[in-house]
């Protein structure tokens, strides 16, 4: 109990700051800016002492008047900034300090340009890569709006490819992500709000709805608690995700995460809100509903029949992922006799030399698996295929040759594991990974019993999950007989005239679209 | 709010601490790992001639598919290269043999995959209560594992490995499910003698030699005890009545022709109808039934239809002629209602079948009249017409 202690009063003290001291980060400027270039100039190398990568360059309008523009090497785009900005300037014929407004507004080729009145805003210009341009005797600067960033270009996603379908994926960069959802619903009602996040790093954070469709209380609430968020910065949808969900403790997303455009944009049409960060790929929709997790977006492009049956597939192999090796220590170990009676006595056979009794057996393979799994994962994609040949050859054969384990428990764990690879999400896949011991464990210490309890607990918190108010079990329980035809199949395209619930739009499409010889064409 | 934060972070600590220590503690709680216990096949029980009661099982030693009898024979039963070990021993009730055997025996004897039990003779007609309470009582047990009842005694019957086969269960098993004419359960007889006729039937298996084992008609039990032993004729038509044929073979000679046709019964039907006419209680037996003709030694084409009602006659004449003879033999010898009649009567009938439940297999079983009615239709004469193989 003393450990514990110890432990709460480290803690205590941890928290006993109350308004913890996060320093300013120029929220304070709000100080407009002078007229005199020189001391506007100073204001600004002040700000950005020791920024090796700030450039001031002076120069003269017309050869008279001051001016000075501040950019961010590599953030900028230069040439740009030579042909359309530079040169105009430094060719203008300008002599009087009150003709410069003019002249931007009418001569100066630049389409992004925007004055600017106050140092703070110049300073956010500047570190988001925009040029800003001060000229003396004006008492504002322009920003110029030529940001060139390094950004990756649109390839597919690789954690979730497809055969058929889009191959473009979201990037990093939050604008070529709204713009490849602007392409994709090229409607006026389509709305994204901005706002930033990260007293930092001033993360771009972009909420994306359909008006009409969305539902509104979900967007409210969506809105509501990404303004409560007070973060020094947003590395990735993540820090997100971890601050407005319903249920941190649980091992289930609750919100869902894809790079696929495509996806986010079926997302938004039935209703649901779209987060975009900066400097993330992944695009945050919700709210999520569980059988969401066992959909690929391929299904919903090829044959209506085919997308069903793979899907009770998926269902079984995820079922498969959970409990497999759980279920095979329990029936080995308690309950033998519920096994065919020629099954067993292969299985004893293959165990008749085995130490290790089977609960520990199917731990130590699990384990094995998931290192396997994970080395792969980090390893230098060179070094993969010598991790995956030591892999099947210590795990696999030799592993049962010594004797160590047996051979059903090396096929449990390898079907455990196939299976859990199909899962199209990879966060449901986590959480398969992580609730397989728990499960295992009860299993080997309790049997069937601990088994069926574990998966009636798992049942219990799945129902009680929530995703921004909407149930997360929703088509199954509170059963809605409507929207089962894209749970527990997947309906032809001509069936699906409504959305789900969620969303105050009821209809998708005009009803009777069953195509067919008499449908348009002969008659 | 601090505060109670706090208790709930000891809370979660504590109760992860708990969940830890789970896999620890429950350590030997109900776990049977496969390579502790000993996997008994087949029990069998006997009576002694001092009166007690001898239990016999058969421990399947698992050998690992393909490597052949390469571990087994180490066992003391069975021919060379079996993978079973036959252990016996002795005592006044089962419970206490079984105790006796666990005492010689490392592993755990566990019977979740008993899959037959053996009946000796001495015990049938001692009576077999003793040994179904047993089963019945004992969650171990399979309910469905198969009865047999041998002249024999079991531990002679699981000694006898038919080559190909590791252990004699293994032929004793198959053997039921290619006929199930005698899938006998535990289940069942415990439900039959309870049952509303207080009678059973268990298969008889007999020891033919060193590597065979076959089936040997029927023991018929009244109430616990062992009354009488049909044999296979009569076994047949019983199972004709019950309801459970399956197929047969059945040769016939038309009147005024010369050799056999043989004819496969694939498909019978029985209905029981029973009348009460004042004092006089009779049952009707209508038998339906489908061939195949399997093989004809006559002259006569088969794609006649008169000839092939020709056969019919002659075959319904031998099936209810064997049915009689099964009927009269349980009727009048072993005065045992095995054939369902109770359970009928009980259906119809059932305000006077409470009168004469009591005395069922003793008064009004024997001195019942039998009807027997045989309708064979012969369904597929054949895909040649006349026979083969004989000059025109």
């Amino acid at each position: 109990m003393s450990r514990f202690r110890g432990f709460r009063k480290r803690r205590k003290r941890k928290n006993s700051g109350n308004d913890p001291d996060i320093p300013s980060t120029g929220e304070d400027l709000q100080v407009t800016l002078h007229p005199e270039l020189e001391k506007n100039r100073r204001v600004m190398k002040d700000m950005f002492e020791r920024c090796c990568d700030v450039t001031f360059r002076p120069f003269r309008i017309g050869k008279k008047i001051e001016a000075e523009i501040v950019y961010i090497d590599n953030m900028a785009d230069i040439e740009e900034l030579n042909d359309h900005a530079l040169a105009p300037l430094m060719k203008a014929s300008l002599t009087h300090p009150e003709e410069i407004e003019r002249f931007l507004r009418e001569e100066l080729p630049v389409v992004s340009a925007k004055p600017v009145q106050t140092f703070d805003e110049c300073v956010k210009q500047v570190v988001a890569g925009d040029p800003v341009l001060f000229i003396d005797g004006w008492d504002r600067a322009l920003n110029l709006g030529l940001r060139k960033w390094e950004k990756r270009g649109v390839t597919e996603p690789e954690s979730e490819p497809v055969i058929r379908g889009s191959k473009e994926g979201f990037i990093e960069s939050a604008l070529s992500n709204t713009s490849l959802l602007r392409r994709r619903i090229q409607s006026p009602q389509f709305k994204m709000e901005e706002m930033r996040l990260g007293r930092y790093t001033q993360t771009r954070v972009i909420v994306a709805y359909i008006e009409g469709v969305v539902n509104e209380g979900v967007l409210d609430e969506v809105k509501r608690r990404l303004e409560r968020i007070d973060i020094d910065g947003v590395l990735e949808s993540g820090y997100i995700e971890e601050l407005i969900e319903d249920n941190p403790y649980s091992p289930f997303p609750q919100i869902n995460v894809t790079e696929r455009v495509d996806t986010v944009a079926a997302d938004l049409l039935s209703g649901r809100v779209a987060i975009i960060t900066d400097g993330s790929p992944g695009v945050m929709t919700m709210p999520l509903n569980f059988p969401t997790l066992l959909q690929a977006a391929e299904d919903y492009y090829v044959r209506f029949t085919y997308a069903t049956a793979v899907r009770w597939l998926r269902y079984l192999l995820f079922f498969f992922s959970l409990t497999a090796p759980s279920f095979y220590v329990a029936t080995i170990t308690f309950h033998p006799e519920a096994v065919p009676t020629e099954q067993l006595f292969n299985f004893a056979a293959a165990r008749e030399k085995i130490p290790l009794p089977t609960f520990i057996e199917a731990l130590l393979m699990e384990i094995a698996f998931e290192a396997l799994r994970e080395a792969g994962l980090r390893l230098p994609k060179i070094v993969g295929p010598a991790v995956s040949i030591v892999g099947a050859l210590i795990i696999g054969e030799a592993a049962v040759t010594a004797g160590l384990v047996s051979a059903p428990v090396v096929i449990v764990v390898a079907i455990t594991g196939i299976a859990s690879f199909s899962i199209p999400r990879y966060a449901l896949g986590f959480t398969m990974r992580v609730l397989r011991f728990p499960l295992l464990i009860l299993s080997g210490s309790f049997g069937m019993v601990g088994f069926s309890l574990g998966l009636i607990a798992l049942v219990v918190h799945l129902a009680t999950l929530r995703s921004f108010g909407a149930p997360y079990l929703a088509p199954l329980a509170p059963f809605r007989s409507q929207e089962l035809k894209d749970a527990l199949w997947r309906s032809p395209r001509w069936k699906m005239d409504q959305r789900p619930r969620l969303s105050p739009n009821e209809y998708r499409q005009s009803p009777d679209q069953k195509p067919g010889p008499e449908q348009g064409g002969e008659r | 709010m601090r505060p109670e934060r706090l208790k709930g972070a000891g809370k979660r600590a504590l109760c992860l601490l708990l969940m830890a220590s789970l896999p620890i503690l429950p350590g030997c709680w109900d776990r049977k790992e496969l390579n502790e216990i000993a996997l008994i096949r087949a029990v069998g029980i006997d009576r002694t001639e001092d009166g007690q009661i001898e239990v016999t099982i058969l421990q399947a030693i698992p050998v690992r598919a393909g490597t052949g009898g390469e571990g087994g024979g180490g066992g003391g039963g069975g021919g060379g290269g079996s993978q079973q070990m036959v252990l016996s021993a002795r005592g006044i009730t089962i419970p206490e043999a079984k105790a006796k055997l666990q005492e010689k025996m490392g592993r755990r004897i566990f019977t979740g995959h008993q899959e037959l039990v053996v009946l000796g003779k001495r015990l049938a007609k001692t009576g077999i209560r003793e040994a179904l309470d047993f089963f019945a009582r004992f969650p171990g047990f399979r309910k469905d594992a198969f009865l047999f009842v041998t002249e024999s005694s079991p531990k002679e019957i699981f000694e006898t490995v038919a080559p190909g086969e590791p252990t004699a269960t293994e032929t004793l098993y198959k053997m039921v499910k290619l006929e199930r004419a005698v899938d006998i359960t535990i289940m069942r007889v415990l439900q039959e003698v309870s049952g509303d006729a207080e009678a059973a039937v268990i298969p008889v298996v007999m020891k033919v030699n060193d590597t065979t084992l076959a089936l040997d008609g029927a023991a018929v039990f009244r109430g616990d005890k062992m009354v009488d032993h049909l044999d296979r004729k009569a076994a047949e038509g019983l199972l004709w009545i019950r309801n459970e044929f399956i197929s047969r073979i059945i040769n016939t000679r038309l009147p005024g022709e010369r050799g056999y046709v043989s004819l496969e019964v694939t498909r019978s039907e029985t209905e029981l109808i029973p009348k009460i006419e004042g004092k006089k209680r009779r049952i009707l037996l209508k038998v339906t039934a489908e061939d195949d003709v399997h093989f004809n030694g006559t002259r006569l084409s088969l794609y006649n239809p008169s000839v092939v009602d020709r056969i019919a006659r002659p075959m319904e004449r031998i099936l209810r002629d064997r049915i009689r003879r099964t009927v009269k033999k349980v009727q009048k010898k072993s005065r045992a209602d095995v054939l369902g009649f109770a359970r009928a009567f009980h259906r119809e009938y059932p305000e006077e079948w409470a009168k004469m439940k009591d005395h069922w297999n003793e008064q009004v079983f024997p001195r019942l009249d039998v009807d027997i009615q045989v309708r064979v239709h012969i369904r597929r004469p054949g895909v040649t017409d006349r026979p083969a193989g004989l000059p025109e």
